[in-house]
C-alpha cells in the first residue's frame, strides 16, 4: 500500500512536471517516427493518462451517483426513465459505444474522457441505486427526513459519507478503464491527436514498424508505464479491501 | 404468462428505441458537431455534401440543377447568397446581397429573381418545386459568393425534420434495412459475411477461455500457493496492454519464425487462425479466471456447503452434487450475456492481423467516416444482446428454482 502510494506519487509528479512545460515535446514527423525522446513522450503520456482517467472517472461518478440517488429516492416514472437510459447504454458493448461517441465528438483528449464518462456511469448508477434503497430506510436518514432536512442536505450529509468506500473503489476502476480505453482509441485513430500519450506511442510504433526495425524502446516504455499505473491502482484497491 | 411475455417484449422494444436514440444523438444529430461535416471531413464538394446528407437522412432528395442563375454586375461587386434568406437584392458596404424568402413554387421564385435587373434566372426543363422543398446554392446555413456574369446551378432539396428522421431510421433498422455503406455496397451482406468471420475466431476463443478459466479456478481452489501465483500472474498479465501481446506474438511467430501467414484469412482454414485464437485466449483468460474464482469462493462459504461438509459428505460429491449445479445458473447467464459481444470479434486483433471481420469493419467505418455502417453494427449487436438476455433469463430460471417461484420468465 505504501509502495503503491509512492509510485502513484511519482506518476503525479512526472505528470505535473510535464504539464508545467518543463519537458517540451514537439509534435512533428520526428516525433511520429519515434526520433524524439521516448522518455519525454512517456512523461507527457503520464499527464494525458492522469487527465483522462481523473476526468472520465469523475464524470462517471458524478452522473452515476446523481442519477442513482434520484432514481432510488424518488422512484416512479423518473426511476423508470433512468433505468431505461442505463439499460439502453448497457446493451451496447462499452468499447464500441466509447468509440462511437469519441468519433462523434471528433476525437481528441476531451472526446476520450467525455465518451468514457458518458458510458461508464451505468455501473456506478446501479451500485448507488441499490445502496441508497438500503440507506433510505435506515434510522439516521429517516430521522433527518422527519426533522425536515431537505433532500440535497440528506444526500450530501447523510448518504454520501456512507457511499464513500464504494465510490472510491469505483473511481479507481473507472480510472483504469479510461486509461486503457485511451490506448485502444488512440490506436484506432479516434483518441488523442497532436499530443504525446501512451496509446499514441503504441499506435505510432505500429504505424512506423518499430518492431520490424528492431526498435523496441517506444513499445516497451509505453507498455511499462501503463502496466506500472495499472498495478499501482490495482494494489490500491486490494489494499483498501484488506 | 402472456402478460409477462408482453411486458418483456415492450421493455425490449423500449431498449431498442433507447439504443437507436443514443446512435441518433451520436451520429445523426448535430449534438456533438455537424454530422455532414464529419462525414465529408468538411469538404466543399456539393455532390459529396448532398450524398452525405442523403445517406444520413437529412434530405429526402436533391436536384442539383433545378434552375440556373446569373448575376449581371461589375466584376468588382460581390454577391452573397444565403440559403435561408433569398429574395431581395440590395447593396451595402460595397457588397450586393441577395435576400430571398423561399416562395411556394419555383416559378414564383424565378419570376421574383427576374424582376431584379441584375439577375437572370431560368428553370431547367421538367423541374417543379413543391412547397416543402428548399433552395440551396450550397449546403445548409452556408453562404456563397457569386461572381458576376458566371452561370450557377441552384439546387433544390427536400429537408427531413429531426423527429421524422428518427422515426425513418428506426423503422428501417427494425426492418433490418441497413441501407448502403459509403462505397454503395449493401450493409446487410457485409454484416453477414464479416460477422461469421469474426465469430469463427471469437467463438472458439471464448469457449476455450471459459473452460480454461473454470479449470484454473477449480485447480486453484484450496491450493494457497497455486492460487497466489495464479492471482499474481493474472494481475500482471491484465496490467500490460493487450496491444503489447499482439505486437510481440505477431512479430515472433508471423514475421520472425514464419509459422503463421501474415494475412490469416486467405481461406477459412482452421490452422490459419490458430494464432489469433491463442492471443485472444491469453489476453482474455485472466479476468475470467478471477471472476470464476470469486464465484467458487463465494459459494464455497455458503451454509449449504458447510452443512454438507458437516454431514461428512466427500469433497468430490460436494463439488459434483452441490457446488456445480449451483454454479450452473450464474455461469450460463454469464456466458449468455457475453455471447452477443463475440460477433464484434476483437477490434485490435482484426486490425493488426488484417482479418476482414466486423471488428475491422468498425475501424474502417471510422476511418472512412461511414456512420451508417457504425449504426448498423451497433444495432445488430444490441439486438443480439437483448435476445441473449432473454435466453439468459430462461437458463437462470431452469437452473434456479427461486427464480421460478418469483414468477420470472
Amino acid at each position: 500500500m505504501r509502495f503503491s502510494r509512492l509510485v502513484a506519487g511519482l506518476y503525479i509528479a512526472v505528470a505535473l512536471v510535464a504539464a508545467s512545460g518543463a519537458i517540451p515535446v514537439e509534435i512533428n514527423n520526428d516525433f511520429y517516427r519515434g526520433n524524439t525522446s521516448v522518455w519525454q513522450s512517456a512523461a507527457h503520456g503520464a499527464k494525458v493518462a492522469l487527465i483522462i482517467g481523473s476526468i472520465a472517472a469523475s464524470t462517471a461518478l458524478l452522473i452515476g451517483s446523481v442519477l442513482g440517488f434520484i432514481s432510488a429516492w424518488y422512484g416512479g416514472l423518473i426511476a423508470t426513465i433512468i433505468l431505461w437510459m442505463a439499460t439502453s447504454i448497457a446493451a451496447i458493448p462499452g468499447i464500441l459505444l466509447v468509440l462511437i461517441l469519441s468519433y462523434g465528438m471528433g476525437g481528441g483528449i476531451s472526446a476520450v474522457f467525455f465518451s468514457v464518462g458518458l458510458v461508464s456511469w451505468v455501473g456506478v448508477y446501479r451500485l448507488v441505486h441499490a445502496e441508497v434503497l438500503n440507506l433510505r430506510n435506515q434510522g439516521h436518514v429517516e430521522s433527518a427526513s422527519s426533522l425536515g432536512a431537505s433532500v440535497p442536505l440528506i444526500a450530501i450529509r447523510h448518504i454520501l459519507p456512507c457511499l464513500k468506500p464504494i465510490l472510491a473503489a469505483q473511481f479507481v476502476l473507472h480510472f483504469m478503464y479510461a486509461v486503457k480505453a485511451e490506448t485502444v482509441l488512440s490506436f484506432l485513430g479516434v483518441g488523442v491527436h497532436q499530443q504525446a500519450s501512451w496509446g499514441r506511442m503504441l499506435a505510432d510504433a505500429w504505424a512506423f514498424g518499430d518492431l520490424s526495425n528492431g526498435n523496441y524502446t517506444r513499445i516497451i516504455v509505453a507498455s511499462l508505464c501503463l502496466a506500472g499505473l495499472m498495478l499501482t491502482l490495482q494494489s490500491h484497491i486490494y489494499g483498501r479491501q484488506k | 404468462m402472456i402478460k409477462q411475455i408482453c411486458k418483456n417484449l415492450i421493455s425490449a422494444l423500449a431498449i431498442i428505441v433507447g439504443v437507436h436514440l443514443i446512435l441518433f444523438i451520436a451520429l445523426q444529430s448535430p449534438t456533438f458537431g455537424d454530422p455532414i461535416a464529419r462525414e465529408t471531413q468538411s469538404s466543399n464538394d456539393r455532390a459529396l455534401l448532398a450524398s452525405a446528407a442523403q445517406r444520413l437522412g437529412l434530405i429526402a432528395d436533391i436536384n442539383f440543377a433545378a434552375f440556373n442563375l446569373t448575376v449581371h454586375a461589375n466584376e468588382s461587386e460581390t454577391f452573397i447568397l444565403t440559403m435561408d434568406s433569398f429574395f431581395r437584392l440590395h447593396h451595402s458596404n460595397g457588397q450586393a446581397i441577395i435576400e430571398t424568402a423561399v416562395p411556394a413554387t419555383l416559378g414564383e421564385l424565378v419570376a421574383d429573381l427576374n424582376n431584379n435587373p441584375l439577375i437572370t434566372a431560368t428553370i431547367n426543363d421538367g423541374f417543379a418545386m413543391t412547397s416543402s422543398d428548399e433552395i440551396a446554392l450550397v449546403y445548409f446555413g452556408n453562404k456563397v459568393t457569386l461572381s458576376a456574369e458566371q452561370p450557377y446551378h441552384a439546387a433544390v432539396l427536400h429537408p427531413v425534420s429531426s423527429p421524422q428522421r428518427f422515426f425513418n431510421s428506426l423503422t428501417s433498422l427494425l426492418s433490418f434495412d441497413f441501407g448502403n455503406d459509403r462505397n454503395s455496397r449493401p450493409i446487410s451482406n457485409t454484416l453477414w459475411q464479416r460477422g461469421l468471420r469474426s465469430l469463427a475466431i471469437a467463438a472458439p476463443s471464448f469457449f476455450i477461455i471459459f473452460i480454461g478459466a473454470f479449470l484454473l479456478a477449480v485447480s486453484a481452489h484450496g491450493r494457497k500457493r497455486l492460487s497466489r501465483n495464479l492471482n499474481a500472474a493474472a494481475i500482471l498479465c491484465m496490467s500490460l496492454p493487450a496491444l503489447l501481446y499482439i505486437f510481440i506474438i505477431r512479430q515472433t511467430f508471423v514475421i520472425n519464425l514464419e509459422w503463421a501467414p501474415l494475412r490469416p484469412y486467405g481461406d477459412p482454414v482452421l490452422p490459419l487462425f490458430i494464432l489469433p485464437i491463442l492471443i485472444t485466449v491469453f489476453v482474455g483468460i485472466w479476468p475470467e479466471y478471477l471472476l470464476m474464482r470469486s464465484f467458487i469462493d463465494h459459494r464455497m462459504r455458503k451454509p449449504f456447503i458447510q452443512a454438507a461438509r458437516a454431514q461428512g459428505i466427500g469433497e468430490q460429491r460436494i463439488w459434483l452434487r452441490h457446488l456445480l449445479p449451483n454454479l450452473a445458473g450464474p455461469l450460463s447467464q454469464h456466458v449468455a450475456l457475453n455471447l452477443p459481444f463475440l460477433v464484434l470479434g476483437s477490434l485490435l486483433l482484426e486490425t493488426i492481423f488484417n482479418i476482414p471481420g466486423l471488428g475491422i469493419s468498425i475501424v474502417e467505418a471510422i476511418q472512412n467516416h461511414d456512420s451508417n455502417m457504425l449504426r448498423a453494427i451497433t444495432f445488430v449487436v444490441a439486438i443480439a444482446f437483448l435476445v441473449m438476455q432473454a435466453a439468459a433469463t430462461l437458463v437462470g430460471r431452469y437452473f434456479d428454482p427461486r427464480q421460478r417461484s418469483e414468477g420470472h420468465i
